[in-house]
C-alpha cells in the first residue's frame, strides 16, 4: 500500500518534471526575439514551421507506425493553396488558411483510401508517388502553378484589419500556432484516440480482436496529421511569401523523416528534430555549394547511429547520470507488466 | 497504320527500359522487405559512368561493363550500410534517402548540371527495314536486350536453385530460413544483382530517358509505379508493369503530353483499387 502511494508521488513528480521542460522552453522561444537580429527572427519562425511540419509527420509515424514518404504533399497543399489564391485571385489570410486546410483534409482522405489495406514498404511507396505525381503537376502545369518559377504575390496576411506580417508578429503569431500544434498533439497522445493509434502500431491483430475499426483509425491519423501539416504550409507561404515546387518535392518528406528520426521521442523530439533540421538547412546551405551532401551524410548517420533520436540519447545519458531517477520509473513501468506479458505470450499465435 | 506500330515498339522499347529498371527494386522489395531509394541513383550512376568514360576515349562496350560494375558496387557498399538498420522502414527509409542525397551530389560534383547526352554504339545508329516501317535500331537493340534479361531473370528464379530459394524467401522468409536458407546471402546477391541491372538500364536507357540531376527521383517513380502495377517480389509482374506503363505513357505523351503524370497515377490507383497486390504480386507486408 505505501509502496503504491510513494510510486503514485514519483509518478506526479515525474509528469511535473515533464511540464518543466515545454513550460521553460517556450518561454525561451518568447524572450529570445529581443536578443536577434531581423534576419535571425525570420530564420527562426521558418525553424518552427519546420517543428509544426515534423510534429505533425510524428503523429502518423511515431504514434501510428505509418511511414509516409509523402507527407510533403499536405504541406505543399496548404502552401500551394495560399500562393494560387493569391496569385490568381488575391484573396487574404483567412480564406487561403481555410481552403488549405479543407485541401489537405480531402488529399489526406483519398490518399488514405489508396493506404488502406498498405504497410511498411507499400505504404512508403504509395505515398511517395501520390506526393511525387502533384510535385510533377507543380512543376508542369505551367498555366496554373507558374511552374519552376512558383508563385509570387503574397501580400501581407491580415485578420479583421490587423496585419501581423511583420517579422516581430509573425513570429509570435508562429509560435503561439506551434504551442497550439504541441499541446493539441499532447492531448491527442493522452486521448482514448492515441493510445488505441498507438495499440494499432504495436499490435494491429489484437486491437481488430477488442473491436477498433483499425482502418478508420488509421485514416483518422492521416488526416488529423495532413491538417496539421497543411496548417505549417501556410505559415511557410506567408512567411516566405513565395512558394515554388520544392515544398511538394520528396526532399521536404525526406527532411520531415529526418527531423522525426533525429528528435524521437513522442511531442517535444520532433519539433526539437524540425527545429536542428530548418537551422541546419540554413546555416549548411549558406557556408557551402556540397548542403545536400552534408545533409545525405546526416541521414546516414542517424539511421546508423540514433535509433532512437536525440531523445534516446538524452534519456540514456540521463540513466548514467541520474541512475536513481531510472529506478523510479522503472518500478512504475514494471506496474503495468503483468499485462504486457501476457501480450507478449500469446503473440506467437498470429504468425502462421 | 504506321505511325500505330510505331508507336507500339516505341511504347514497348520504353518498357523494356522500365524493365531493366524496376527488376531489381521489385526484387529487393521481395526478399528484403525493402524500399530501396537509391535505385534511382543506381540509373544515374549507370549513366554518367557511361557518358564519362566514353568522353575520355573508353570504348562503349567497356564503358556498359564498367557501368554495371560500378553500380553493383555501390549497391553493396548500401547493402553493407544498411546492415545495422535492421527491418526499422524509418531508419531503411532514412539511410537510402541520404546515399540518395550524396550520390546526386557527388555526380553534380564530377560530371556537372548539364544534361549528359549518352552515346550509342555506331552500328545501332539510323533505321532497320521492318518492311512496314523504318525503325530506329537502337530502340529495337533496348527490346532484346530487355526481352534476355527478362529470360535470364525468368530462367534463374524458375530454372535454378539460387532462384528457387529466391522465391521461397520471397513467399515465406520465417519458413525458408526454417529450411535451412541463408536470406541475408541471398539478400545481398539479390541486392547487388539488382543494382547492376539497374546500372544497366541507366546506361541504355540513358539514351531515352536522359541523364541529369533529378532523374534519380523521376525514374524511381516510374520504378515504383511499375512495381506497385505489377506486384512486388515478381520478375513477371514486373515485366508486366512495365508494358503497361511504357504503354500508358507513351500513348498519353503522344496524346496529351501534359497528362502523362496522371495517367500513370490514374492506373496505379485502378490497380490499388481492384487488386491492391498487383498484376502478379502478393500482398506486401
Amino acid at each position: 500500500m505505501s509502496n503504491s502511494v510513494s510510486s503514485t508521488l514519483v509518478s506526479l513528480r515525474l509528469r511535473g518534471a515533464k511540464l518543466v521542460a515545454p513550460v521553460l522552453g517556450f518561454g525561451a522561444l518568447a524572450m529570445i526575439p529581443y536578443a536577434l537580429t531581423l534576419n535571425e527572427i525570420h530564420l527562426l519562425s521558418a525553424m518552427l514551421i519546420f517543428g509544426i511540419f515534423a510534429m505533425s509527420l510524428n503523429l502518423l509515424v511515431g504514434f501510428g507506425g505509418m511511414a509516409s514518404l509523402g507527407h510533403a504533399l499536405f504541406f505543399g497543399a496548404g502552401a500551394y493553396a495560399v500562393g494560387l489564391l493569391s496569385f490568381h485571385r488575391d484573396s487574404g489570410f483567412a480564406l487561403s488558411l481555410l481552403v488549405g486546410l479543407a485541401a489537405a483534409a480531402l488529399l489526406a482522405l483519398v490518399v488514405g483510401f489508396l493506404v488502406r489495406r498498405a504497410r511498411g514498404t507499400a505504404y512508403l511507396m504509395i505515398t511517395l508517388a501520390a506526393s511525387q505525381v502533384f510535385w510533377g503537376l507543380a512543376t508542369q502545369w505551367k498555366a496554373v502553378t507558374n511552374g519552376d518559377d512558383g508563385l509570387f504575390g503574397i501580400s501581407s496576411p491580415s485578420i479583421l484589419g490587423w496585419d501581423f506580417g511583420s517579422t516581430v508578429t509573425y513570429y509570435y503569431v508562429v509560435l503561439v500556432v506551434v504551442a497550439g500544434v504541441f499541446v493539441l498533439l499532447t492531448a491527442i497522445s493522452r486521448s482514448p484516440f492515441g493510445y488505441v493509434l498507438r495499440g494499432v502500431r504495436d499490435n494491429e491483430q489484437r486491437m481488430r480482436a477488442v473491436g477498433v475499426d483499425v482502418d478508420r483509425i488509421r485514416h483518422l491519423a492521416l488526416v488529423i496529421s495532413a491538417v496539421i501539416a497543411s496548417l505549417g504550409g501556410v505559415l511557410y507561404a506567408y512567411q516566405e511569401r513565395y512558394v515554388g515546387p520544392d515544398v511538394l518535392a520528396a526532399t521536404t518528406s525526406g527532411d520531415g523523416l529526418l527531423a522525426v528520426a533525429l528528435g524521437g521521442g513522442a511531442v517535444a523530439g520532433p519539433l526539437v528534430g524540425g527545429l536542428v533540421v530548418g537551422l541546419l538547412e540554413d546555416v549548411v546551405g549558406s557556408y557551402t555549394d556540397r548542403y545536400l551532401m552534408i545533409l545525405g551524410i546526416l541521414f546516414v548517420l542517424v539511421a546508423i547511429f540514433l535509433p532512437r533520436g536525440l531523445a534516446g540519447l538524452a534519456q540514456s545519458l540521463g540513466d548514467t547520470v541520474r541512475p536513481r531517477r531510472r529506478a523510479a520509473e522503472q518500478a512504475i513501468e514494471q506496474r503495468v507488466e503483468p499485462a504486457q506479458a501476457e501480450v507478449t505470450e500469446t503473440e506467437g499465435a498470429h504468425h502462421g | 497504320m504506321d505511325y500505330w506500330i510505331a508507336l507500339l515498339l516505341n511504347a514497348i522499347s520504353f518498357g523494356m527500359v522500365l524493365f531493366l529498371l524496376s527488376a531489381g527494386l521489385t526484387l529487393t522489395l521481395g526478399t528484403m522487405r525493402l524500399l530501396n531509394l537509391t535505385h534511382g541513383s543506381f540509373f544515374l550512376v549507370g549513366a554518367y559512368v557511361t557518358f564519362e568514360l566514353e568522353r575520355h576515349g573508353v570504348d562503349l562496350a567497356l564503358a556498359w561493363g564498367a557501368a554495371v560494375l560500378a553500380t553493383a558496387l555501390c549497391g553493396a557498399v548500401v547493402f553493407v550500410l544498411l546492415r545495422p538498420t535492421g527491418e526499422d522502414h524509418l531508419r531503411q527509409t532514412l539511410l537510402t534517402f541520404g546515399v540518395l542525397f550524396v550520390i546526386a551530389d557527388a555526380a553534380l560534383v564530377i560530371v556537372g548540371g548539364d544534361p549528359a547526352i549518352l552515346p550509342r554504339p555506331g552500328f545501332l545508329e539510323g533505321t532497320l527495314d521492318l518492311g512496314l516501317l523504318d525503325y530506329p535500331k537502337y530502340r529495337l537493340f533496348l527490346v532484346a536486350v530487355g526481352l534476355g534479361m527478362a529470360g535470364l531473370l525468368f530462367w534463374f528464379q524458375y530454372r535454378t536453385r539460387a532462384g528457387m530459394m529466391l522465391r521461397a524467401v520471397v513467399d515465406d522468409p520465417e519458413m525458408a530460413r526454417g529450411v535451412g536458407i541463408n536470406p541475408t546471402v541471398l539478400a545481398a546477391v539479390t541486392f547487388v544483382v539488382g543494382a547492376g541491372i539497374a546500372g544497366l538500364s541507366g546506361a541504355l536507357g540513358g539514351v531515352l530517358l536522359g541523364a541529369f540531376p533529378g532523374v534519380d527521383l523521376q525514374v524511381l517513380l516510374f520504378a515504383l509505379v511499375v512495381v506497385i502495377v505489377g506486384g512486388a517480389g515478381s520478375i513477371g509482374g514486373a515485366l508486366a508493369g512495365s508494358v503497361v506503363i511504357g504503354l500508358v505513357n507513351t500513348v498519353t505523351i503522344a496524346f496529351a503530353p501534359g497528362l502523362a503524370l496522371f495517367s500513370m497515377f490514374g492506373v496505379m490507383l485502378a490497380i490499388l483499387t481492384l487488386r491492391p497486390q498487383g498484376i502478379a504480386g502478393k500482398a506486401l507486408a
